[in-house]
């Protein structure tokens, strides 16, 4: 590292770190969830199939 | 602990307990460790503000490699003792994985900008974490591109094997090659951290967080895979008899 950098300078950097960190973990529990729904909807169609 | 695992019932039994638990730790240590990375820690001397993308970059990193670890660890217990479990856990945590290594990388870009003035270099630290983004998205290539899933698994158990390799060169390239402009080990040192108690204590939060959500997270996409293969065999069952 060359300089030192002054408290403050480059905040945006950190702002942008943790709202893509966020859009990551966010996106990833969102398909996860969606996952689990898709699923458990295609268990009960079968369970109901088979129950028939 | 495999063996007892292995059983899908003694998997069902501890998942249910171990998902709460895991995801309620999860959601607490991330929000104080929000707040102690965001708005408590003080500056540093030389990365002013910048040092708070650690808290980010840092857990993202460690779960890079520890999410592969245990991805190469399942592989290898699939693929020698074809404990279908085991196979269910390294498929579940590729993804998982994937993202988490990418955000090392990109956050890892973010702090870089500032502190060394450029986006990227090709220097070992970050070029074998590249790779290791890049053996995530190739077990989950592999998988998705065989149709015999049983074929699929043990290709997959393969590749997942042979990348173990590439964790000792992530983990040790700042020691190993000259001229490296990542840091060195901060942390897990042989004579303890070198940083602040300031900054280790919302690291430690990040960290600890991160590692409970991304066991939260496996463990539900572990269950979810138990659902679809139980709603696949009623599938062929039903096809078969009709």
């Amino acid at each position: 590292m060359s300089g030192v950098i002054e408290p403050g300078a480059y905040m945006e950097f950190v702002w942008i770190s943790y709202a893509l960190t966020a859009l990551g973990v966010g996106g990833l529990l969102l398909f996860i969830l969606q996952e689990r729904m898709s699923a458990k909807r295609h268990l009960k169609r079968e369970e109901d199939e088979a129950g028939e | 602990m495999f063996s007892y695992l292995a059983n899908p019932h003694r998997f069902e039994t501890f998942a249910r307990i171990a998902i709460p638990v895991c995801g309620w730790l999860a959601v607490a240590l991330i929000a104080a460790g929000l707040w102690y990375g965001l708005f408590s820690s003080p500056v540093d001397r030389f990365q002013g503000d910048t040092i708070r993308i650690m808290y980010v970059h840092v857990p993202s990193a460690w779960l890079a490699l520890a999410l592969y670890f245990a991805m190469g660890v399942a592989s290898f217990v699939y693929f020698i003792w074809r404990h279908n479990l085991a196979d269910v856990a390294a498929a579940s945590i590729a993804p998982i994985g994937a993202v988490f290594a990418a955000l090392c990388l990109i956050t890892g870009a973010i702090w870089g900008k500032p502190t060394w003035g450029a986006w990227w270099v090709w220097d070992a630290r970050l070029t074998s974490m590249l790779i290791q983004f890049l053996l995530f998205l190739g077990y989950i290539a592999l998988r998705a591109a065989i149709e015999d899933e049983r074929l699929a698994a043990r290709s997959a158990a393969i590749l997942a094997m042979v990348g173990l390799v590439n964790l000792p060169i992530v983990r040790f390239s700042v020691e190993w090659w000259d001229g490296i402009l990542h840091q060195g080990a901060t942390v897990f040192r042989a004579d303890g951290p070198e940083i602040h108690g300031s900054q280790l204590l919302p690291l430690a939060l990040m960290a600890i967080g991160f590692t409970l959500l991304a066991g939260w997270m496996v463990l539900y996409r572990m269950r979810s895979a138990i659902m679809a293969h139980k709603a696949a065999n009623l599938q062929r069952l039903r096809e078969a008899r009709a």
